[in-house]
């Protein structure tokens, strides 16, 4: 479970969050929803401590993270697995070694441990045949999921995905919907998302906040998304023009 | 704690070992990187000389005698002169100069023998190409050379008892190499080259792609990103140090004429603070196009026109001398020139080498504070 109290965070003049609250449970996958500048990937980098916060605080479980130094940060970093919106794959490295990676940095596993595990992580994401492919060979869903892969590796306790479908066709996006999600409920991870596809919202969206011009605006899940009334949340949600009719 | 310092000496050889793949697998940089040394030497070294040869000669004679004869003699024995041309009117010299067809033109004075030896006097017109007044100079420095040594060949058969004959001897560079010259230059253009550009543009590269956020983001500390990118850039500089080396003394014929311990020593020290100004620029901009334009406007051009590597540095006006000493390249270049070509005592080259260390120090401490560990 991660807790956040309070947190604001400003550039400059520019006051981007305005004392968010909210709770990520574990086991279940956390949204943050919002237009593009609305300020949800600061607050998702801010989680993760690569902003630093003006004020409030954040909590992994019983630890405060905010106010670790860089040492003590080291540990609870182990537990931390992202996938980026660009994938992130090291495109000097194949696809397994791109999984192995962080086995081979922050574990004392031996090659061939870090190899089985790569590859039993892969074949989790349905990755296989592939594994001596570079990722400029792979397709992006291809992409994604190998950073997947990477992601749950080191078996974190946290994963944070931003923006996990830019790019990706639809069918391909719903896979990897369901990809986190599953991984999310088996590991009993605590997941946060960070999205403005519609169709996340529906599949997977077991909390969902929703942050317009960097406030915490609403809070709900996907039964309560479509039918709430708030104004700024239903120009953001039924924004299309399918969105629309399915609401008529 | 032993079984902590081998997981932070294992995550330090991994990060290595990803910095030196990441080189490895990009096949072109790598290429550009160990080849760029040998062409740079062999353009340098060859092709960029001051020496002029082959030069396109024409005659003009009207007095045919003797003493002019021998003199046209001693031009078209000496190896840099190629006689092409004898002129039978001086209107014939200008479509040669206009055609690019000649470099130098004599020109004797009718009754020139007669001239010498009865009035001692006698003209003689040396006419060169001044569109490019730096090769006109050195071809009319050649043939002054080539009229003095006869006038004293003259002399040293009459009857003058004294006589006062000039020997030139050039210390460090008797044979007058270009290459002495450009050697310690192209070892520093390609050492700042190699450390500060490509370690600001693979640094950059990774905030691009956005792997620079999963490594903030992973547990492993800042300082190990640094370190690790360093490393690699290090070993190849010193792989081109020794190429550098190894050329300039088996193809170029310039001797290590001082102490290879000291030479190592301040192409440390320099690759130091070529590294950390490559880190100074990835911390500064946010595209690897930004990242290469910064190393190449604010880095490699000063150390190509102000370093002293080209031109010399008391020939510019003040204010490019004083700027001058803000480049590290500047004092690089002076402290080799002193230990490899002229062979002297570190002693001599001890102010360049206290301030490169200074330079090294307190850039090294500017880039680490401005390397940022989070993203803003």
């Amino acid at each position: 479970m991660i807790e956040v109290k309070n947190l604001n965070k400003s550039f400059g003049d520019k006051h981007v969050l305005r004392n968010i609250s909210t709770v990520f449970h574990k086991g279940q996958t956390n949204l943050i929803i919002g237009r593009s500048g609305s300020g949800k990937t600061v607050l998702l980098k801010s989680i993760v401590g690569l902003h630093e916060i003006d004020s409030g605080e954040i909590h992994y479980g019983d630890v405060r993270f905010d106010t670790l130094n860089l040492k003590s940060k080291k540990h609870l970093r182990q537990k931390i697995g992202m996938l980026f919106q660009s994938s992130a794959l090291f495109d000097f490295a194949t696809v397994v070694q791109n999984v192995m990676f962080p086995l081979q940095m922050f574990t004392s596993m031996s090659r061939e441990e870090c190899l089985d595990r790569a590859n039993f992580c892969l074949k989790r994401v349905d990755i296989v045949n592939s594994n001596n492919l570079s990722p400029s060979e792979i397709s992006g869903g291809m992409k994604k999921r190998v950073a997947i892969a990477r992601a749950i590796a080191l078996n974190p306790e946290y994963l944070f995905c931003d923006e996990p479908n830019s790019g990706l066709d639809p069918g391909t996006s719903i896979l990897i919907d369901n990809l986190i999600k599953e991984i999310t409920e088996e590991y009993q991870i605590t997941t946060i998302v960070n999205t403005h596809d519609m169709n996340s919202v529906l599949e997977i969206g077991d909390n969902i906040m929703f942050i317009h011009e960097g406030n915490k605006w609403w809070e709900g899940n996907k039964n309560d998304v479509l039918h709430s009334d708030n104004p700024e949340l239903n120009d953001f949600v039924f924004i299309s023009k399918m969105a629309q009719m399915m609401k008529s | 704690m032993g079984i902590k310092n081998n997981l932070q000496l294992k995550e330090f050889v991994s990060f290595v070992r990803k910095e030196f793949y990441h080189i490895i697998r990009d096949r072109r940089t790598m290429l550009i990187l160990l080849v760029m040394p040998v062409i740079q030497i062999i353009l340098f070294g060859f092709a960029i000389s001051t020496e002029v040869q082959n030069i396109r000669l024409a005659v003009y004679d009207p007095s045919n005698d003797i003493s002019s004869r021998k003199i046209i003699d001693k031009f078209a024995a000496n190896e840099y002169f190629d006689l092409l041309y004898r002129l039978e009117s001086l209107a014939e010299a200008d479509p040669l100069f206009k055609e690019n067809k000649a470099d130098l033109l004599l020109v004797f004075s009718a009754k020139f023998n007669d001239n010498l030896y009865n009035s001692g006097k006698a003209s003689l017109q040396l006419i060169a190409d001044g569109a490019d007044p730096n090769t006109a100079t050195i071809i009319t420095g050649y043939a002054s050379n080539i009229l003095a040594a006869y006038q004293q060949e003259i002399i040293a058969n009459g009857e003058i008892p004294y006589q006062i004959v000039p020997e030139s001897k050039l210390l460090y560079n008797p044979s007058m190499k270009s290459a002495y010259n450009f050697v310690p230059g192209v070892m520093g253009l390609i050492l700042m080259l190699i450390c500060a550009m490509m370690t600001s543009i693979s640094i950059v590269r990774e905030k691009e792609q956005g792997t620079m956020e999963l490594l903030l983001a992973s547990p492993v500390k800042p300082l190990l990103i640094i370190l690790s990118k360093a490393v690699p850039y290090l070993t190849l500089s010193a792989v081109n140090l020794t190429t550098i080396l190894l050329l300039s003394i088996y193809l170029l014929e310039v001797p290590v004429a001082g102490s290879l311990f000291w030479l190592t020593t301040i192409s440390l020290v320099f690759i130091l603070v070529a590294l950390s100004l490559g880190l100074l620029i990835s911390s500064l901009v946010r595209t690897q196009v930004a990242a290469m334009l910064a190393s190449g406007m604010v880095l490699m051009m000063p150390v190509v026109v102000l370093s002293g590597m080209v031109f010399p540095i008391e020939n510019m006006p003040l204010p490019l001398q004083w700027f001058s000493t803000l480049l590290p390249a500047r004092w690089y270049i002076a402290a080799i020139r002193k230990v490899m070509i002229e062979g002297l005592d570190i002693a001599y080259a001890a102010k360049e080498l206290g301030i490169l260390a200074i330079m090294a120090v307190v850039l090294i401490i500017i880039s680490l504070k401005k390397f940022k560990y989070r993203l803003e």
